[in-house]
């Protein structure tokens, strides 16, 4: 159906199952905009669409872009039905100028999307385009919501130096900073022009030099950008012999300053990591102590070589702004983290449906969504226990007694509202419910939020702010629970 | 000595000073015009050992100038960049350190902006709904080598409206090829559009070229043909978990490829799908690349007529060739060639010689390649090339699978030499070069090729080629860039009056003169 409750016809709808089968023929919707799949197993699935003007959308999308709805099809529920609600895209386009009004031709420009996760608000990356050589770009196909375009920004973006220019005295520090619009409420079919015109900005230099690199030794030092929506990296040049580094056109920004030295396979390789906050002044005289490197080993006991599907292990830097260390392939159920600079770290685990974490064990000390320190050159191995005996919530978002689709749902898994570590996040079904599953037994906090028709739902900016508000459930093992979850109001709307 | 020590500290200060205020002053101008460019963007990169230098970028002026001093010394390389121009750039080279420290040492340069051409336009499907995601590449004819072949110049996409701009184009001849999905509804039916060039021409030959001089925006409108009735190319790649499949059509032509199909790959079976397939005459390849281990391949020649293609089994293996490299005489024989190539139309598969003289060239696709030691020397040339007792020197077939006997290079160094004169005459191009060519097969092979020498006060251009392997060759000489397909030998025939014939022997020189060079290129 289209926003206005048509039905259209000749859609081309997929079905992919979440689990990996063979891939599911396509259907086309019929004259009342009717599609069917049949001969299915019971699992989840996600259902795009795509058709004459709109490219693929996905099913029940929502204006938290980052999560496609599920359907679960199967068990007792029988056949499953669904209403697909195609909504007209829009368009956002425009012209990128440089400081004398001149087209920039291969100009990045990234639509970014604000959306709320890990229980704070953060904009992300939703697409990018390269204007032409007329300085134009267009970002088509775009769902309702809000959106923001910035160009400018990262290693690439110097901006040119005018007149006589004097070599030796050059300043290769003039760059486009980072410049993006105003947050845009792009409605169904809207086009929406939007010029950009980056300004140059000073960017500074970053010395340092490493205390203590052993002698043959060599290293890399890079500056990790810990700001939101940016993904930029700036390279130093090293010098190993001084064991000095560094860093020209450096944005101004949060960073994380990666140093590690390499040499012959007799050396231990070693590793800092430091937070740098970047000013338009050069920085000068940083000193760097390397440590040698730590080793996370988290053991799935029970999971042999076949049956790792499903499991997965992350461990996140605590106060790195959330650096997510992807973990290495699995080996028999033992994921391997190597390379580790010291710091604070929180393991985020997952498990397949039907189980649950039951306890992560160091040594004797129960981690189970604990931050734990890790030493330079330390290895720690924790120890995960499976249980089968697990519980689960069904959430129904209700408003006045009546259940309240699309809402988006937040589980507090584990630490606290005020210090967050695991968080579930989930956008209710158009029963207004979700099925949070493989949960441990134990006591769970749970909020939800309504979400406006424009995609403007950005959430609080600290759930501590709604601990008051959140709904408390004790999970037993066994069927799940069903809880309804009051919704409250949408924060940051029409931001 | 009391001399010596004062010229020293001198010199040395001489350098540092003069180091510090080298000059480069230019100015940025429209080729057609003469005029100035304003506001385009230079940046100069110098060529630092081991590291990347920092570069340094500035706008040239209201009137196309620009100016650094204090510039350091090396080579440096200032490319330039402006919106509706073509990007140039020009390399400066070291200077020499001048002797006075209060000489100005100016580099001045001039660099020309050629204006762009661009295309542009929209694709509808055939119901003229505005098709996106259609891929378009403008393809030119080019002689490479001698031989013409497609270049891919620009690619481009539609957008959701269907439109799309392809920029940055240099003048010439272009053919537009266009690559396009179902979409909707019709994509589950036995339906495809088969890749096609501008304006409906499924070969070449009949495609509607594009003339772009520069400035030049075209406009064009493309709209897709009927689909065709589709059908589909299945089987397995024999013990490959994983395997890329692609299916192009069978041109010829090097360096273009377009796939067709939809390629579903089932790893549990080894079996792969190919939905959509127009029909026509196909290369089916799989390439299995391993971590760690040699890449395998296959390929067959699959015809799709009016029926589903099952049942085919590609069997991937590593092709590789093995051989040696021997020299007459008692050097090393690496010493006259460190390396050795394996080439076919599409590939260039280089080996290191080992101090033994033993070369294994692997990972190579199934087809007919040409040996090529790499001789880096003008003492020694090739004597033969043989494997299993036949002489490969023009060309051998690998299979794979089978592994094919060793290759047996020899070298000497009893080389002939060539002088090729030419009478020249005012107005002809500097850029002339003299060509051997040599019979193999059904086609020309390139031996050797030279730069002219120093125009004699009797008027002629002596071209000096040295190691030249013994045996019969026709001697022709032509402007370096100029289009000719000498590896064409039917194309060559039309050619034959500006050619010399000339044998060359062991330790022989023999000489030619050449009445005229070719100036215009053939008709193809």
């Amino acid at each position: 159906m289209d926003g206005n409750n048509q039905p259209i016809a000749g859609v081309q709808v997929s079905l992919r199952g979440n689990a990996r089968e063979a891939a599911i023929d396509p259907a086309t919707s019929d004259a009342q905009g009717r599609f069917a799949f049949g001969g299915l197993v019971a699992g989840e699935y996600s259902l795009s669409a795509e058709g004459s003007g709109f490219g693929p959308v996905p099913y029940a999308e929502t204006p938290d872009a980052f999560r496609a709805s599920e359907i679960r099809v199967g068990g007792d529920s029988g056949d499953k039905s669904v209403v697909f609600r195609i909504v007209p895209r829009g368009v956002v386009e425009g012209v990128v100028r440089d400081e004398f009004g001149d087209p920039m031709m291969r100009a990045n420009v990234f639509l970014l999307r604000p959306i709320w996760r890990e229980g704070r608000t953060t904009v992300s990356s939703w697409g990018q385009k390269s204007t032409d050589d007329r300085g134009r770009y267009r970002l088509g196909n775009l769902a309702p919501g809000t959106y923001m375009v910035c160009t400018g920004g990262g290693q690439n973006a110097v901006a040119p130096l005018t007149g006589p220019v004097d070599y030796t005295a050059r300043v290769d520090n003039r760059y486009y900073a980072r410049t993006c619009s105003r947050a845009l409420q792009l409605s169904p079919g809207e086009r929406a022009q939007i010029d950009l015109s980056p300004a140059a900005g000073t960017a500074a230099t970053v010395r340092g030099r490493v205390r203590n690199l052993p002698p043959q030794a060599g290293f890399s030092a890079f500056l990790l950008s810990q700001d939101d929506g940016q993904q930029a990296s700036f390279g130093a040049f090293v010098d190993a012999s001084q064991g000095t580094f560094t860093a020209r056109g450096v944005q101004p920004g949060h960073y994380l300053l990666r140093v590690q030295s390499y040499g012959s396979a007799q050396m231990l390789p070693l590793t800092a990591e430091v937070p740098l906050d970047v000013g338009g002044a050069d920085i000068d005289g940083l000193e760097v102590e390397l440590g040698a490197e730590a080793a996370v080993t988290v053991a799935f006991q029970g999971v042999d070589e076949d049956r790792t599907k499903g499991f997965t292990a992350e461990l996140r830097g605590v106060g790195t702004s959330g650096i997510t260390r992807g973990p290495p392939p699995p080996k028999a159920g033992e994921f391997q983290f190597q390379g580790l600079s010291p710091g604070r770290y929180r393991l985020v685990l997952r498990t397949p449906a039907e189980s649950c974490v039951e306890s992560v064990k160091l040594g004797e000390r129960e981690m189970r969504g604990a931050v734990f320190s890790v030493a330079a050159g330390a290895a720690l191995h924790f120890d995960v226990a499976v249980s089968q005996s697990c519980g689960a919530i069904h959430v129904r978002a209700v408003r006045d007694g009546e259940a309240v689709p699309r809402a988006k749902v937040v589980l507090l898994v584990s630490g606290t509202a005020s210090d967050p570590g695991e968080l579930r996040e989930a956008t209710t079904d158009d029963e207004g419910g979700f099925l949070f599953s493989g949960l441990p037994p134990g006591r769970y906090l749970l909020w939800d939020w309504a979400l406006d028709g424009k995609g403007a739902m950005t959430g609080p900016s600290s759930l501590a702010a709604v601990e008051q508000q959140a709904t408390v459930v004790e999970v037993t093992a066994g069927d799940p629970m069903k809880v309804d979850v009051p919704v409250l109001a949408a924060e940051g709307a029409g931001q | 000595m009391r001399r010596l020590r004062f010229v020293l500290p001198a010199m040395l200060a001489c350098l540092l000073a003069s180091a510090a205020d080298r000059e480069l002053t230019g100015r940025v101008v429209d080729a057609n015009t003469g005029e100035g460019v304003a506001r385009a963007h230079l940046t100069i990169r110098f060529f630092a050992a081991g590291q990347p230098a920092p570069e340094l970028t500035l706008l040239s002026d209201a009137d196309g100038s620009f100016k650094v001093t204090n510039m350091p010394d090396g080579q440096y390389q200032v490319s330039c960049d402006k919106a509706g121009y073509l990007s140039a750039s020009q390399t400066m080279a070291a200077m020499p350190p001048t002797i006075h420290p209060d000489d100005k040492r100016t580099s001045t340069m001039v660099l020309k902006l050629t204006a762009q051409a661009a295309v542009e336009g929209t694709v509808v499907d055939d119901r003229d709904t505005p098709a996106d995601n259609v891929s378009i590449q403008l393809v030119r004819q080019e002689v490479m080598n001698g031989r013409r072949q497609l270049v891919v110049s620009q690619v481009g996409g539609t957008d959701e409206t269907g439109s799309f701009r392809i920029f940055g184009l240099p003048a010439g001849r272009y053919f537009v090829s266009v690559s396009a999905r179902l979409g909707g509804t019709r994509r589950t039916k036995p339906l495809a559009y088969p890749p096609f060039y501008y304006p409906k021409a499924i070969d070449i030959a009949a495609a509607q070229a594009i003339d772009l001089k520069a400035g030049d925006e075209a406009e064009i409108k493309i709209r897709l043909p009927e689909p065709m009735p589709a059908y589909q190319v299945s089987g397995v790649v024999v013990g490959a978990a994983n395997a890329g499949v692609t299916l192009t059509p069978q041109e010829p032509s090097t360096g273009f490829q377009r796939s067709v199909g939809d390629v579903n790959w089932d790893p549990k079976t080894s079996s792969f799908r190919i939905s959509h397939v127009p029909p026509g005459a196909y290369l089916l390849q799989a390439d299995v690349m391993q971590p760690g281990k040699n890449a395998l391949f296959a390929s067959v020649a699959v015809t799709v007529g009016s029926a589903n293609v099952e049942g085919i089994r590609l069997e991937p293996v590593n092709a590789a060739l093995d051989g040696t490299l021997r020299i007459d005489d008692s050097t090393s024989a690496r010493n006259a060639a460190g390396s050795v190539a394996a080439q076919s139309e599409r590939y260039n598969n280089m080996a290191q010689v080992e101090p033994d003289g033993k070369f294994h060239i692997p990972n190579l696709r199934p087809g007919r390649y040409r040996i090529v030691p790499q001789i880096f020397t003008q003492q020694a040339c090739v004597r033969s090339i043989t494997a299993g007792g036949r002489d490969v020197r023009d060309g051998l077939m690998v299979t794979g699978g089978v592994a094919p006997d060793p290759i047996e290079i020899t070298l000497t160094s009893h080389c002939g030499s060539v002088e090729v004169d030419l009478a020249t005459s005012d107005g002809l191009p500097p850029n002339l070069t003299a060509y051997l060519l040599r019979k193999a097969g059904d086609e020309l092979v390139l031996e050797k090729q030279g730069y002219q020498g120093p125009r004699t006060s009797d008027g002629v251009w002596h071209f000096m080629l040295q190691g030249v392997a013994p045996g019969d060759y026709v001697a022709y000489v032509w402007p370096g860039d100029a289009p000719i397909e000498y590896t064409n030998a039917d194309y060559m025939k039309q050619l034959e009056s500006y050619g010399q014939r000339v044998t060359v022997t062991e330790d022989g020189k023999a000489t030619v003169t050449i009445d005229r060079p070719v100036l215009m290129p053939a008709k193809n």
